[in-house]
């Protein structure tokens, strides 16, 4: 009888849940679907960018896959924190073990990408799944991350030609202020997170 | 020079340091990954000698250094219109819901919602509006709205919570009041033909059962002195040789006291063109029977049998009416915990010559106790059966219907031993409900009664 009766709760709330997921699916409005699309389309191509073809080419793209849909599904928890450093730990690997060669235009994509899933991250995660989005919003919100790659690859070529030019001892004393300044910049800015 | 702090507030300029906007404006969870992914990026690049992993935090530190340098500070205010203070049942207004940003920077995005009563219906309502606002402007949200049944239905407030620096940075909400509407009831159609069963004056336009100066022609009888001269009938006097007069039933004015037993509500509301829930049945009769007992001169008190007991006191006349429609807009079911004050339903709290209205799904015997006492006192209590016919009763094993039907049997019997009081109880029917009973309520107030001396 005890049995019977958990049976029949738990077919209850999986039919509540089946429900509530179709009552969701129907009410989700263009806007925010196109913006969870872009999301994963963008985290699926950072991921196949970041690590090797050797290992994309493998029955490792369906754990891609996975991560990616993951990452669209959630972008409010940690899921793109956890997908970036996963798509970095991959572009290091390739270039440090796996003998990857990396060239500026794959870099920069890959940069302009994994900005890309963390700005639609940012978007989806403030955006309701059933909002009427005004036109024009999405657009704009495009324009600027467009606007930040672009000033990427402005330091990315300074980044990639400028060292050619400097001795190694200036390179060093320019790396240590530069690491100084992103401790300060860092420890500042997690500051101003922790005082919320 | 002395600078001088200016006495009024400011124009409002928000704070400009990153600490003091903070109050006002939450960091994202993408602001921490932005400032955790650019510090492990950077320092791995320290350590490793990676200039490409510079290069790949480079969009995440210039995103958040943009997105900081230009930020807002102030929170956007809402407000929320609505294009007319009352109208009624089905009847549409324009509405609309505003958004402004008073700061001196962009908004990226604007999420605003709103709250909207059950029974004001309003397409696509329910969902949040995501829209840019410029620096110093408003964005304007038209709405329709529909209001489904009798009340004061409110849309909002609305909350909207601005989005900044890419994402980086949320607001604290802004909100806009509810506004509320009046949406007074549709009135049942009545009429009542019959006259009531005693006036209280001799101005007014009901026509009494009592002789005297009106315009309703009674009979012709032989002239009696006092009788004025204008009231002789000529043709009937030459014709009989005898001075005749028409005599006529007297104008008089009446009160009618409306009771809505609010004690309890029963049934299911399905708004204007649905089902009617025993309030519903309530309002629309009491506007109803106020409307055309108003509408001839007479005058209306209602009051509210509950624990509140709200009273609107008699008046006459088209302000009455209004008020009468404002004041039927309070009406709400008692708490069943409550218990209303005895001497607030007295019969020394109505008119002698008053008529008593009740209306009643006669589902708490405190009701029929209510209604005897004012019997037993000498009104002349009529009563309005408003529980709805077709009401679900709760099934629930196999005793349920047998307990059902004893429960009918047992109101049923209620209504009989009103009876039995002189308590005449009809069901509400619309035009014509009370014809039968007020008939029978004036042949008992003609009647002779037997005075103790």
């Amino acid at each position: 009888m005890r049995t019977a009766e958990l049976v029949s709760d738990l077919k209850g709330r999986a039919r509540a849940q089946v429900d509530e997921t179709v009552r969701r699916v129907r009410r989700t409005t263009p806007g925010p679907l196109l913006v969870r699309i872009g999301l994963f389309v963008a985290a699926l191509l950072g991921l196949v960018l970041a690590w090797p073809l050797a290992v994309t080419l493998t029955p490792a793209f369906f754990a891609f896959f996975t991560l990616a849909l993951l990452t669209m599904l959630f972008p409010r928890g940690p899921m793109p924190t956890l997908y970036l450093f996963i798509a970095v730990g991959g572009w290091l690997a390739g270039t440090m073990l796996l003998g990857a060669t990396a060239n500026l235009v794959g870099l920069l994509l890959l940069a302009a990408v994994l900005y890309l899933v963390h700005n639609l991250a940012a978007l989806a995660a403030v955006l309701p799944y059933d909002a009427v989005v005004a036109p024009g919003v999405l657009l704009r919100w495009l324009g600027r991350a467009g606007l930040v790659v672009g000033l990427t690859a402005v330091l990315a070529l300074f980044a990639v030609v400028v060292p050619g030019f400097l001795g190694g001892r200036t390179y060093l004393v320019a790396s240590l202020a530069g690491l100084a300044v992103m401790a300060a910049t860092v420890a500042y800015l997690a500051r101003l997170v922790r005082r919320r | 020079m002395v600078a001088l702090r200016p006495a009024a507030p400011g124009d409002g300029a928000g704070p400009r340091h990153l600490k003091d906007a903070l109050r006002r404006w939450a960091p994202t969870p993408a602001f921490g990954r932005a400032v955790l992914i650019v510090g492990v990026l950077l320092a791995t690049a320290m350590l490793l000698g990676r200039v490409d992993l510079v290069v790949l935090a480079a969009p995440f530190a210039f995103g958040a250094a943009l997105g900081i340098w230009r930020r807002p500070s102030r929170v956007p205010l809402v407000s929320v219109h609505m294009g007319a203070d009352f109208i009624g049942e089905a009847g549409r207004v324009a509405a609309g819901l505003s958004v402004a940003n008073p700061d001196e920077v962009r908004y990226d995005l604007v999420v605003l919602r709103t709250a909207i009563s059950p029974w004001l219906v309003v397409p696509h309502g329910d969902r949040p509006y995501v829209t840019t606002v410029s620096p110093g402007t408003a964005a304007d949200l038209e709405l329709r709205a529909q209001a489904m049944r009798w009340g004061r239905p409110a849309l909002g407030p609305a909350v909207a919570h601005a989005v900044a620096a890419d994402g980086l940075l949320i607001s604290d909400p802004g909100t806009g009041k509810a506004r509320r509407i009046a949406v007074f009831p549709i009135t049942d159609p009545f009429t009542a033909e019959d006259s009531m069963p005693r006036a209280a004056g001799l101005v007014g336009v009901h026509r009494s059962r009592r002789p005297g100066e009106g315009g309703e022609l009674a009979g012709v009888r032989m002239f009696a002195p006092g009788d004025r001269l204008r009231r002789i009938d000529w043709r009937v006097s030459l014709r009989t040789r005898q001075l005749h007069v028409a005599a006529t039933l007297s104008d008089r004015d009446a009160e009618v006291v409306l009771i809505l037993d609010v004690l309890h509500e029963a049934g299911r509301s399905g708004g204007i063109g649905g089902a009617r829930s025993v309030l519903d049945t309530t309002v629309r009769a009491a506007a109803g029977i106020a409307e055309h007992y108003l509408h001839r001169g007479d005058r209306v008190a209602l009051l509210e049998y509950g624990f509140r007991a709200r009273r609107l006191r008699a008046g006459s006349g088209r302000r009455h009416y209004h008020t009468v429609l404002e004041w039927l807009l309070g009406v709400s079911a008692a708490g069943a915990g409550f218990e209303p004050a005895p001497d607030a339903f007295g019969p020394h709290t109505v008119s002698s010559n008053a008529l008593v209205v009740v209306l009643t799904p006669l589902l708490d015997v405190r009701t029929a106790q209510m209604i005897a006492r004012f019997a037993r006192a000498g009104r002349f209590v009529v009563g309005i059966d408003t529980l709805p016919t077709d009401i679900p009763l709760p099934v629930r094993g196999d005793w349920a219907t047998a307990a059902a039907r004893l429960w009918r049997l047992d109101r049923t019997n209620t209504l009989e031993q009103l009876r039995e009081h002189g308590v005449p109880v009809v069901a509400w029917a619309g035009p014509g409900s009370l014809d039968e009973v007020l008939r029978q309520v004036s042949r008992m107030a003609s009647a002779p009664k037997a005075v103790l001396r």
